[in-house]
């Protein structure tokens, strides 16, 4: 296990994930909001069927960082930091990882339901783990309030996680960003 | 032969009244309320055929086919039912008709059909795939109606789609009520056309229904 000291350059593994899954973020939000709004049907298949793919592709990410992740051990520990603010980064961390987990695993479940097409990125197929009963759309619809408030928890948690980095970088003037994760 | 001409017209002057009781001769509407389901016989002619078509074959949109099976409460089909299906076009606006009908009717938009349930119960119409309503968060949906003959007419749950984003458990809860049973299908498509099924149970869920008599 290699260690990295608390407020060190992570490895360039844990930065090009963080960024990618950064990127993707806003990407899912965007499509999805835009293909439940757009009212031409095939727009909206199309811009879904993104949403889809990069759903997937997000999920390989998490659980490449989750599985890549004890390797390290990355210090999240930012010196002279106040035991609240240390608490709060962390619940906000472990939060976001939870949602980023969620989020494909309730979007898969509606997903299947939607019997929609299981192709990414004409590479494989995800596979079905389940057939969805005919007259019982219990689950459908648990899926479908798990993904849309996650979705709203997870524009909430990024915003202050994002706000808290740049409070570092710029008011605190302690260099957080450009130092370890770029 | 003039006297016979004679005799043949006051026999149709006589047989008037009949006919145009006939003619206007409805069944009851049940499942009230129900806004604007005189509609339904509104351009019915004869008989219509068990395979009938919505919307013309050089409309724009996607080709669906909606078929299902007619079934009393018991599950055995039946024929001779009539399903009225009305939907919107691809933009999701009630297309205006060409033809002369009633006010209801009028507002169903040229999209409408009928088709005649066969020996097994069947039924089945060629369309498109309906759009749903432009900045309106309501669902794509197609309406649907049932005549039996002599007995009552009604509306039944409109059938929407599983793949349809603007299908939020919320506006399933609002549409679904399991009348005529469930009208959520899921469309499959097979070589560009979608195919949606969606069976009808008569009476379920149908206030004052008039039911079957024993026997």
């Amino acid at each position: 296990m290699s260690a990295v000291p608390a407020g060190e350059r992570y490895p360039w593994l844990a930065r090009t994930l963080h960024w990618v899954v950064a990127l993707a973020i806003p990407c899912q939000v965007y499509l999805g909001w835009a293909a439940e709004l757009t009212s031409n049907r095939e727009d909206s298949s199309r811009l879904i069927h993104f949403h889809f793919q990069l759903g997937v592709i997000v999920a390989v990410l998490m659980m490449l960082r989750l599985t890549w992740r004890p390797a390290y051990s990355l210090s999240g520990v930012i010196a002279g930091e106040p035991l609240r603010h240390r608490r709060l980064a962390a619940i906000t961390h472990s939060a976001i990882y939870g949602l980023l987990l969620l989020l494909p695993a309730s979007g898969y479940v509606i997903w299947v339901w939607m019997q929609a097409p299981m192709e990414v990125l004409g590479l494989f197929e995800v596979p079905r783990l389940f057939t969805p009963p005919e007259e019982d759309e219990t689950w459908r619809a648990i899926a479908w309030y798990v993904h849309y408030w996650s979705g709203w928890a997870l524009i909430g948690l990024t915003s202050l996680h994002v706000a808290a980095a740049l409070w570092h970088q710029f008011v605190r003037r302690d260099r957080l960003i450009s130092r370890r994760m770029l | 032969m003039k006297r016979r001409q004679i005799l043949l017209g006051l026999l149709s002057v006589a047989l008037l009244p009949l006919v145009r009781a006939a003619k206007t001769r409805r069944e009851p509407i049940v499942g009230l309320p129900c806004e604007g389901c005189e509609a339904v016989f509104d351009g019915l002619s004869g008989n219509p055929s068990s395979h009938a078509r919505i919307a013309p074959a050089h409309e724009p949109g996607e080709p669906l086919t909606l078929w299902g099976t007619v079934t009393d409460s018991d599950g055995h089909p039946q024929a001779g039912v009539i399903v009225y299906a009305y939907h919107t076009d691809r933009g999701g606006l009630y297309p205006p008709t060409a033809t002369p009908v009633g006010e209801a009717a009028r507002r169903h938009g040229r999209l409408r059909g009928w088709a005649r349930t066969n020996t097994r119960g069947r039924y089945k119409f060629d369309t498109i795939r309906p759009g749903s309503y432009p900045g309106r968060d309501i669902p794509e949906h197609i309406h649907v109606h049932v005549i039996e003959p002599g007995r009552a007419t009604y509306y039944i749950d409109d059938v929407m789609f599983r793949d349809d984003l603007k299908l939020t458990p919320r506006q399933e809860e609002l549409l679904s009520h399991g009348r005529g049973s469930a009208g959520l299908a899921t469309p499959k498509q097979h070589r560009g056309r979608w195919f949606v099924r969606r069976n009808i149970v008569l009476g379920a869920g149908i206030a004052g229904y008039p039911g079957r008599n024993p026997g």
